[in-house]
């Protein structure tokens, strides 16, 4: 099924069109939210809000020529900055009984290699993880970022260069510290 | 020095998620929504949209009750001014036509909207946009009513043909009645024979039996009664 077809497909609420996409996305767009999020739970519940919301919105996606992943990927980014907002009057409000961080499980099984590459990647500002997130994993085009993102796609290229080059920086530098 | 490419090999590597499927409250999620949007297409009303808007611009302390007749006093508001000049949005249009209000049918509604973008689909030469179009429409053009489909029928031929899409023939026979387990008696039609009805390319054929034939049932019994049977089959073309 070409990204013409799908969209209809998803535009008539067709099941099966829904499904595939979801087991599609499903993967990487909870990756994201975990990163961002901290923990599992908290990032499948976001996932889960932001499909649902795509569907509700599919009529307004198949007008603005977007595909479904660039679509969904824009609705995960504000259900994922409403839990910040969430947390931050929850905080004001709320003393903590012990302070968040990342979820412990998430570094469980990973090889040395992975475990240092997700510390250099973790050590890059947000913007700069952003934008290798939605390119890398995401597999979206500099043009569907730049929608997410509200940039142009020139300067989504240009971000992801100078990420990578500071990715790269720290992952040398982490070696030689190493040695 | 690492490349590009091994960067992005090693990232994406090191950055994918064991590979997950959607759990069970998001496919339960996609059930609902799938049935609201369904709801939605089928034209009706998707209230909790309108009073989570209205709790949004009212704040947390109002009651969900208040809401709910904020709700309907607004909806019912725009709906009263609109049905004076069928301009009724979707939903509301499908309440209006519901409670028999003088509105155009939901789906009259939608196959002219149809039309009209497939006419503009057409002027634009966007073959893709046509052919889907043209799809939609034939396939709107089988829900509508006799009624509906005659006020559309000529100007839906003459797009569909353009946008070379097949009108799809729908023939709906309506079994005779001797079928039922009654025994098959059915009233005496007057003017027996064949009529049709060129508004509605319905043909209706009526075919009078002999006083004191015996009717088959399903069960293979034989009804000896003796009143005048016919049957009717209903025969409805859309071209």
């Amino acid at each position: 099924m070409n990204e013409h077809d799908e969209i209809t497909a998803l535009c008539h609420g067709d099941r099966e069109a829904w499904t595939g996409f979801y087991e599609r996305v499903y993967p990487t767009m909870l990756a994201y939210a975990r990163r961002r999020l901290g923990s599992r739970d908290a990032a499948s519940d976001a996932v889960a809000e932001a499909l649902a919301r795509t569907v509700a919105t599919v009529a307004r996606m198949s007008s603005l020529d977007v595909s479904p992943e660039a679509w969904a990927y824009g609705i995960l980014r504000h259900v994922v900055h409403d839990v910040w907002r969430r947390r931050g009057r929850e905080r004001r409000s709320v003393v903590p009984l012990s302070p968040a961080g990342p979820d412990p499980t998430e570094s469980v099984g990973l090889s040395d290699e992975h475990r240092v590459v997700r510390q250099a990647f973790n050590q890059l500002s947000g913007a700069d993880r952003e934008v290798l997130e939605l390119r890398v994993i995401a597999h979206l085009s500099s043009e569907e970022v730049a929608a997410i993102l509200d940039m142009s796609p020139g300067a989504v290229r240009m971000a992801q260069a100078r990420a990578l080059t500071r990715l790269r920086a720290t992952l040398m530098s982490d070696g030689e510290d190493d040695d | 020095m690492i490349s590009d490419e091994e960067l992005i090999r090693r990232l994406r590597s090191a950055l994918a998620e064991p590979s997950a499927a959607p759990d069970v409250r998001t496919m339960e999620g996609l059930t609902r929504e799938l049935a609201s949007l369904n709801s939605e297409r089928n034209g009706h009303v998707r209230h909790a949209g309108t009073i989570t808007s209205l709790r949004r611009m009212a704040g947390r302390r109002v009651s969900t009750f208040t809401m709910m007749i904020a709700a309907t006093l607004l909806v019912g508001g725009v709906a009263a001014a609109a049905v004076a000049t069928d301009t009724l949005p979707g939903p509301a249009r499908a309440i209006a036509w519901d409670l028999g209000l003088p509105v155009t049918s939901p789906k009259l509604y939608q196959a002219r909207q149809v039309v009209s973008h497939l006419q503009l689909s057409l002027r634009s030469h966007d073959r893709r946009s046509t052919t889907s179009l043209g799809r939609t429409l034939a396939r709107d053009l089988k829900k509508l009513d006799a009624g509906d489909l005659s006020q559309i029928q000529s100007t839906a031929d003459q797009l569909l043909e353009k946008a070379g899409v097949n009108a799809v023939t729908s023939v709906t026979i309506t079994p005779p009645s001797i079928l039922g387990g009654g025994g098959g008696v059915l009233p005496l039609i007057p003017g027996a024979g064949t009529s049709t009805s060129g508004q509605s390319s319905e043909t209706t054929t009526t075919t009078t039996l002999l006083p004191g034939v015996p009717v088959p049932t399903l069960n293979g019994a034989l009804d000896l009664g003796s009143a005048p049977k016919s049957t009717t089959s209903s025969i409805t073309a859309s071209n």
